[in-house]
């Protein structure tokens, strides 16, 4: 017999989906075992992370799953209920592949249940991943945090795009003179266009004529996080064979990998596949923010390379499993040095 | 003399090396702006300012492009006056004149 208030709430629940979600967000959890039909589920991670392993390792698995699911023509159901965290790196790779799917494979379904964490579902709201899943959603409430994080994508060199991305009257006046943002996402969105598609990557195709390159922002804590993410196949893709010096022969004999050399190489000592003297120079201007200016800092994920610069020192790992693609995040100050 | 403001005059974006990049290239500056101006052999001024900023691709295609189609850096470095508040900004441009020449 339900009796009290409280039972008699938590029963009717179960039966009628409620319109407007509370804190818990009982309405998308489904119970194991019934998900809707025609669709096979994904269960997301507790943590869309790509610079620390395990998270960046289930991550990468995940996708290469999800592709395999879209390719044999399955509907896809992306469950996020467990998700707690989301970051912005492993959210722009996660986006830019889910962004893609929908390029390849038009007559495909994807479509998603919320978190449990309301703060997770803003961002997969204010990002347009929920639109991407046909999802609709109202946020009960805003965080301060997450209302600055925006969204674009593109396919040649980013222009009047970029003030979608940094605002030119509340956060460009903000940013020192001689930190040239425009100019380093300039270059990263001309070296996604130019160079990260002339072959075919491993995982799966790309649509780069309809999107070759997804960049966020995120502001937090007075600082502004710049990040672009192309699917190509990779700074160490890209560059000329002669760029292996004796060094690099020797521990990619030893060890397997050189990527984060290579791209801490490809910085620092500029040179075009294009074999052009004149080219190349690319790179460089991405990273001299980060470089010239302890304030700034700068990531660049491509292929099993992971390379930070942050307080004028490098950093470099490199990791087992491949990052199918590059991106690179700046994260700037907001306010200028006095 | 022939003043050229940059973000006035042809945009606030300015994009990449070659037209095919997109929108606002290096190759469209130079080819419709500077050499029009260079070839009235007069003081060509560009402002620089104002422009969300400059990629390197940009820079290298208007000036050092300058020298690979056939003004010696030592005429460009007399006929144009960059103006700018950054003098990091007007130093690159001069290394791109300085090192297209080498190339």
């Amino acid at each position: 017999m339900i009796s009290r208030v409280n039972d008699r709430h938590r029963y009717l629940s179960i039966f009628f989906s409620q319109k407007k979600h509370s804190n818990t967000n009982k309405k998308m959890i489904f119970p194991k075992g019934r998900w809707p039909a025609g669709y096979s589920v994904f269960t997301m991670p507790e943590r869309i992370l790509l610079g620390k392993q395990p998270d960046r390792d289930f991550l990468l698995d995940k996708v290469r799953k999800l592709h395999r699911a879209a390719n044999d023509g399955k509907n896809i159901w992306l469950d996020f209920s467990a998700t707690q965290k989301v970051y912005t790196h492993g959210m722009l790779y996660f986006y830019a592949e889910i962004s893609n799917m929908q390029n390849l494979y038009p007559k495909f379904r994807i479509r998603c249940n919320e978190s449990r964490n309301t703060k997770v579902n803003h961002v997969l709201d204010q990002i347009g991943l929920f639109a991407l899943c046909k999802h609709g959603f109202t946020p009960q409430r805003e965080y301060e945090d997450v209302v600055h994080w925006r969204a674009v994508k593109g396919i040649k060199v980013i222009g009047k795009a970029f003030d979608s991305i940094v605002d030119p009257d509340l956060d460009l006046p903000d940013l020192p003179d001689d930190l040239d943002i425009f100019g380093a996402c300039v270059e990263a969105t001309k070296n996604a266009f130019i160079h990260a598609y002339i072959e075919e990557r491993q995982l799966s195709a790309v649509a780069n004529d309809q999107t070759a390159w997804w960049m966020f922002s995120q502001i937090k804590d007075g600082k502004i996080t710049v990040a672009i993410c192309d699917l190509g196949i990779g700074i160490p893709g890209t560059l000329p064979k002669t760029n292996e010096n004796m060094f690099m022969k020797v521990r990619k004999a030893i060890k397997g990998t050189i990527d984060a050399h290579l791209i801490e190489n490809a910085i620092l000592t500029p040179s075009s596949r294009t074999r052009k003297g004149y080219r190349g120079n690319g790179l460089k201007k991405i990273a001299k923010i980060a470089m010239d200016d302890s304030r700034a800092s700068l990531v660049i994920h491509s292929g099993r390379g992971y390379v930070e610069i942050m307080k004028g020192h490098w950093n470099k790992t490199n990791f087992t499993q491949k990052f199918p693609g590059t991106l690179v995040a700046w994260k700037l100050p907001l306010e200028k040095q006095k | 003399m022939t003043k050229i403001n940059i973000a006035r005059d042809f945009s606030l974006f300015p994009g990449g090396r070659y037209r095919t990049d997109g929108e606002h290239s290096g190759e469209e500056f130079r080819d419709e702006y500077l050499v029009p101006a260079l070839a009235k052999n007069e003081l060509v001024q560009i402002e620089l300012d104002g422009t969300r900023g400059y990629g390197s691709s940009f820079l290298e295609e208007t000036f050092g492009g300058l020298v690979r189609i056939g003004h010696t850096p030592e005429d460009l470095l007399k006929m144009i006056v960059l103006v700018s508040r950054k003098p990091a900004l007007v130093e690159e441009i001069q290394d791109y004149i300085n090192a297209a020449a080498l190339n």
